[in-house]
């Protein structure tokens, strides 16, 4: 895991705002109402017994108004059920049984009516009860479910583990009405101590606890840790904290916030293997540039070395023997291949000061009149067949700049351009200033008739090591040329791009700002 | 050394590696060609057949392996390796590929003119295989399988034998394990190097050869045995 993630602060979510405390008379209400409407329902049933007392019997009456308790029961409860019980007896003897206008229970058919009418009440009562009780059931397990899946869809779309926190305490705290953090655990196995710095010293304690032992923590405080445990190692800890103390979560709950807390645990597994191939990723081109580098430190430092040694070796072994002309030869060949190698050298130097972001440009006024000519004199010397044309416009105004490193630009490029171009043709070098679709600055084009750069390899050929690879001709190079002079035009405020040459060939275009060096 | 008759291809792209070669090698008397690259190398073999190839395996158009091929199916002219390739298996790849010798870049001129003396000795030696091998002070009565060094007979099983006689042919050369497996053992045995080793440790116990002072048989890390060259 990075270890820049050490540094995300606690994820907490606090419990959604809760909505203003329910008035009382609308709760007194919702207790009180259904026992109004049992009332309402003896009443009912009486008003309805009366009407219909001229075609019925006495007895049948009755079954009005257990169907009124059945009524009452089913819809509200036990409590009504049995309250609209013995008032529908109530109202029944004294309005239809004899002696009339008397609560009195004459007989023991009486008698059997109100147990009637209690019993009947009381099975229904509850069996209605138990019905909606299950109802509400299902339909909270439904409200979870669905928010589950809501969950998961979430948390499949974060993309780190800030991202991921985020989702998951949102939605947790919204679930459950609680407060929430999560906590993960850092490369070395330890849960990360910035995001704990939310917690109380015994809290974090607590959730330390909880990440090591894999186990469900309560603290004093409120706070229930649950660890995140992964497939292989625990990835950290979820901890939540209800809104009211002393609460607890029902079993179901519960059951949803594990439910949660595994789902999480899966996207943070995901996230996690995501960063491992990245990081991989990034190991495995680290070890291309090793390797690349390597190689051409090997082949480029040894190769002018070889021609120094023999050509040394073949002074000092058979000097007696050599013409002048031939010992004039050796030490031209010991000279120029030290140059070369301490060219080299200084590639080295400058790619590692590119690639440390060491390189601080020394701005002056600047004729680049006066950089062309040293590059090109030390062109003609590592290749003398080689022509370069100018083209540098009269108008050509002072720049503020680095000279030193615009000239080492200057020299790698027409040293490129002609090592790969033919020398019967002459490499351009063209320089305008202030042109109207570039006002500021200096655009400076090297233009060879060389065998020229595949469009898609345009942008590549400024990578370090990067080399165009053709199949027949190849001369040697370090790969690193193009690379350093890309770096120095980015540290002089300019750039460096590559188009395709009038003919063949290559036209690297540079833009120099004429002042913006000041800056730097 | 009357040389003036022989006459060196060098394959190399590097122009200054070229140039002090020429110097040191026409100085010793020895005609020298040039190419820079592989493809001109074989047009240079074919119009003026030289009789040595000094060939840098890391050209710009072919790779060095592929000209030595080439070279090989047309010719037995001893080839030695030029590069600055240090990588063991590709110098064991070469040897195997018909190389007669390899020198590592960078090289000493006295170094590369006693490499290519002992080159063209025992190629010349192929081409008229003599009864007596003398090298130093160790003799080799091939007839006879007699061995003297120092001037004290020496008893060598066959196998021992063979081996002594295979290097000292080529003395000078490096021979590659497998090279020396596959011409005495036969090809199933070319990666016994244990098996090699073994025997070498008791020939050289045998002529009383310090490996780490070797007088005879030179040990060439992860390429192969040289018998030394006391000729030169």
């Amino acid at each position: 895991m990075n270890s820049e993630t050490n540094t995300a602060p606690a994820h907490i979510s606090n419990e959604p705002e809760s909505t203003a405390a329910p008035h009382w008379a609308a709760y007194f209400l919702s207790r009180v109402w259904p026992y109004i409407v049992a009332i309402s329902a003896v009443v009912v049933s009486t008003a309805l017994s009366n009407a219909l007392d001229i075609w019925l019997s006495v007895g049948s009456l009755t079954l009005i108004y257990l169907t009124g308790v059945l009524i009452v029961a089913m819809r509200l409860g036990l409590g009504p059920s049995l309250l609209c019980g013995v008032l529908s007896y109530a109202a029944y003897s004294y309005s239809f049984s004899l002696p009339l206008h008397t609560f009195h229970l004459a007989s023991s058919q009486d008698w059997l009516d109100l147990g009637a009418f209690m019993v009947a009440a009381m099975i229904t009562g509850t069996l209605a009860s138990q019905v909606r009780s299950q109802l509400s059931v299902i339909q909270e397990t439904a409200r979870q479910n669905h928010q589950l899946y809501d969950f998961t869809r979430g948390i499949a779309s974060a993309i780190n583990r800030e991202k991921l926190a985020e989702l998951v305490c949102q939605h947790v705290s919204a679930t459950l009405n609680c407060n929430t953090i999560m906590l993960f655990a850092n490369s070395a196995d330890h849960l990360e101590s910035s995001a704990s710095s939310a917690l109380s010293k015994a809290d974090a304690q607590a959730a330390k606890h909880c990440f090591t032992n894999r186990d469900i923590i309560r603290a004093e405080s409120g706070w229930s840790f649950v660890p995140l445990a992964g497939s292989k190692q625990t990835l950290g800890v979820l901890g939540i904290k209800l809104s009211t103390p002393r609460a607890t979560l029902s079993q179901n709950l519960t059951y949803l916030l594990l439910a949660m807390r595994d789902q999480a645990v899966i996207a943070l597994e995901r996230i996690n293997l995501a960063a491992h191939m990245e990081q991989a990723q990034l190991l495995k081109e680290t070890e291309r540039l090793r390797e690349a580098l390597l190689s051409s430190v090997s082949h480029d430092l040894r190769t002018p070395l070889a021609s120094i040694i023999g050509a040394a070796t073949t002074l000092r072994d058979l000097g007696s023997e050599l013409r002048d002309s031939q010992r004039h030869d050796l030490l031209d060949t010991v000279i120029d291949e030290s140059s070369r190698l301490n060219r080299f050298v200084q590639n080295l130097l400058d790619m590692t000061r590119i690639g440390y972001g060491a390189l601080k440009p020394r701005a002056a006024w600047v004729d680049l009149r006066e950089i062309v000519g040293p590059a090109i004199r030390s062109l003609s010397n590592a290749y003398p067949e080689h022509r370069v044309t100018l083209d540098i416009s009269d108008a050509l105004p002072q720049v503020w700049t680095d000279a030193v490193l615009l000239e080492r630009v200057f020299f790698n490029l027409l040293d490129n351009a002609a090592k790969y171009a033919p020398a019967s043709k002459p490499i351009t070098l063209t320089i305008r200033a202030e042109a109207r679709q570039a006002p500021g600055q200096a655009i400076i084009t090297i233009e060879d008739h060389g065998p020229g750069i595949p469009p898609a390899q345009r942008e590549q050929v400024f990578d370090m090591f990067h080399r165009v690879q053709r199949g027949d001709t190849s001369p040697a190079g370090t790969g690193m040329g193009l690379a350093i002079c890309r770096g120095l035009m980015l540290a002089l405020g300019g750039n460096i791009v590559v188009q395709a040459g009038a003919t063949t060939g290559t036209r690297m275009i540079l833009t120099l700002p004429l002042t913006a060096a000041e800056s730097v | 050394m009357k040389s003036s008759q022989i006459r060196i291809l060098i394959v190399d792209d590097e122009a200054q590696i070229r140039r002090f070669l020429r110097i040191a090698l026409e100085t010793q008397g020895y005609e020298v060609i040039e190419a820079a690259s592989g493809r001109e190398g074989l047009s240079q073999f074919a119009q003026h057949p030289p009789q040595l190839v000094l060939l840098d395996l890391g050209l710009p158009d072919l790779d060095g392996k592929q000209v030595l091929k080439d070279l090989r199916s047309r010719s037995n002219v001893p080839v030695m390796i030029l590069s600055v390739r240090e990588d063991e298996d590709e110098k064991v790849a070469a040897l195997d590929a018909g190389a007669n010798d390899y020198v590592a870049k960078p090289f000493g001129a006295a170094e590369l003119s006693a490499r290519i003396r002992a080159v063209l000795r025992a190629h010349n030696g192929h081409q008229a295989s003599q009864p007596v091998l003398r090298c130093g002070d160790l003799t080799i009565d091939v007839s006879r399988r007699e061995v003297t060094a120092a001037g004290k007979a020496v008893k060598l099983s066959k196998k021992e034998f063979e081996i002594l006689h295979l290097l000292t042919h080529n003395a000078g050369r490096v021979l590659t394990h497998s090279y020396i497996l596959h011409t005495l053992w036969g090809p199933e045995h070319e990666h016994d190097t244990q098996y090699l080793r073994v025997y070498v440790g008791q020939l050289r116990a045998k002529l009383n050869d310090d490996p780490a002072k070797p007088h005879y048989i030179a040990n060439e890390p992860g390429v192969g045995y040289r018998m030394l060259d006391h000729a030169v």
